[in-house]
């Protein structure tokens, strides 16, 4: 990946510095090599946008670009989104600097470590500035690092926050608050699993409510048949009797009225699932990232490729995750949270596996590449 | 109030919660998440271990004395669990994190959920047909 991108960003920039000088370049005027240019970069991969641009942060007179940092930042983000990691270095020292976008130290460390995470050096030095606290990397001294780095220990590598989520005690605080205050309102563990069971099997469950409710209505013809019958055979006084004691064992029991087998109609579990993506939507909007995209972002391309391959890959993924965590009878929330936090051994045991595995299906995964 | 009406105020209320707590985490982030499975990254590790614990010291607490279901050991707990950890290495998705990707933007999300649908589903049919097992599966 990352010599195809210098070799293919030497070729942009030679074409940038050649334009010019060759003057043969087949176009009657520079409007026409510009709309080329940005015909190629619309339908083209990342380096062809990632090369229009550094056309517009720097300018190119004889292709009728003026330099425009606004639209350059555009083109980086692009190419940047795609994973394209000289973009998003160059992204971040544009947030950074805020040149062509609102200076934004958060998104300039976003990038960076976008760019960082592909093995840019450079990228990993400023990630590394800005995590020391130096807030203007350029102009710190040159030992700084160093120092940083023999200061580091091994407490630090595990506790230091190095991305712009919250840190480990926030969301453990978080994920333990919604994991009890679920079960103090709802008087049921928190499992997301099971919502969607609940939601698939929504036809079985209206036709069982339908064949209990029948079930209820025949029970009250029948005892009343029954005691036309009684009163029939034995008389008024016999009848009063067998009321009274009736009376006496509903008023043990707890009324008459049969305990709804299951509290939450399955409806509400649509609105749960609803408003956890809602809330994803809010708090990525929130954090500023909030984009509409095609892909899985850098990571997932980095592993998986991009294309539309993603979709069958995640639609089997998905597959064996709904598979699985029924069959488990729980996942990350029931088993992980609610379980573990409980010592339940099922939980304990069905935890254990599912987060082996995913360990050791990343590791491999990352070997194969 | 209304028991259905409470039922879909609390739960809206609570999967809003999750929903914004699982982003801010960067729990639906699949590079976050890919390294915490490579260990290259331990934050998401402890936030998770961080929330069990604190889970636990609150239900020691809370509900004690108070009968909770119980999820037992049963044949499917292995297998289940491996299936869904190779699901989630895959997609970066548990079933919850499915929605919260899709609610940060990434369309791909939408091929994640049919899956999970499609696999709730099969399970549906094979347990009613062939597995018959008692999954302590959380009732809610």
């Amino acid at each position: 990946m990352s010599i195809r991108s210098v070799l293919l960003t030497a070729l942009c920039a030679a074409l940038l510095l050649l334009t010019p000088a060759a003057g043969a370049s087949g176009f009657t005027t520079s409007d026409e090599a510009r709309d080329w240019w940005i015909e190629r970069a619309e339908h083209g991969g990342p380096n062809m946008q990632y090369g229009l641009g550094m056309m517009y942060a720097v300018g190119n007179p004889a292709l009728g670009i003026q330099r425009d940092e606004s639209r350059a930042a555009v083109w980086y983000l692009r190419a940047a989104e795609q994973g394209h990691a000289e973009a998003q270095f160059a992204l971040g020292l544009f947030y950074e600097d805020g040149r062509g976008v609102a200076r934004d130290p958060q998104q300039a460390l976003f990038w960076y470590r976008m760019a960082a995470d592909q093995g840019h050096l450079i990228a990993r030095e400023k990630v590394l500035a800005i995590a020391s606290g130096a807030t203007a990397p350029e102009t710190a001294p040159a030992t700084a690092p160093v120092k940083e780095a023999a200061a580091t220990s091994l407490l630090d590598t595990v506790f230091v926050n190095k991305t712009n989520f919250w840190d480990w005690w926030q969301g453990a605080l978080a994920l333990a608050f919604v994991t009890l205050a679920f079960w103090w309102v709802m008087r049921a563990p928190l499992g997301v699993s099971s919502s969607w069971d609940r939601i698939v099997g929504w036809r079985e469950e209206e036709e069982f409510a339908r064949k209990e409710r029948a079930m209820i209505e025949n029970s009250e013809q029948v005892t009343d048949a029954m005691l036309a019958e009684t009163i029939a055979q034995f008389g008024k006084d016999a009848v009063a009797e067998l009321l009274a004691q009736q009376g006496k064992s509903a008023a043990k029991t707890g009324g008459t009225q049969p305990v709804e087998r299951r509290q939450i109609p399955w409806q509400a579990h649509v609105t749960f699932l609803a408003m956890m993506m809602i809330g994803g939507l809010l708090a990525s909007v929130m954090r500023g990232d909030f984009h509409v995209q095609f892909d899985m972002g850098a990571d997932y391309a980095r592993l998986f490729g991009s294309g539309p391959h993603i979709w069958v890959l995640l639609l089997i993924g998905g597959i064996m995750v709904g598979f699985g965590t029924r069959m488990a009878g729980g996942c990350t929330s029931g088993h992980g949270l609610s379980g573990c936090s409980r010592l339940q051994p099922g939980s304990l045991v069905g935890t254990a596996a599912f987060f082996g595995t995913a360990v050791v299906t990343s590791l491999i995964l990352e070997m194969l590449i | 109030m209304n028991n259905h009406l409470r039922s879909h105020l609390f739960l809206g209320l609570f999967g809003l919660l999750m929903g914004m707590s699982l982003t801010f985490i960067g729990f639906a982030d699949y590079g976050e998440l890919h390294r915490m499975f490579v260990f290259a990254d331990l934050r998401l590790l402890l936030v998770f271990a961080g929330g069990v614990a604190l889970s636990m010291v609150g239900f020691a607490v809370l509900a004690r004395g108070k009968k909770l279901p119980r999820k037992s050991l049963h044949k499917g707990s292995v297998p289940g669990g491996i299936l869904f950890g190779l699901g989630w290495a895959i997609t970066g998705a548990c079933p919850s994190v499915a929605l919260v990707q899709l609610g940060e933007g990434y369309l791909p999300a939408l091929a994640t959920m049919a899956g999970i649908v499609t696999g709730v589903l099969a399970y549906r049919w094979m347990q009613a047909r062939y597995f018959h097992w008692d999954t302590g599966a959380c009732e809610v």
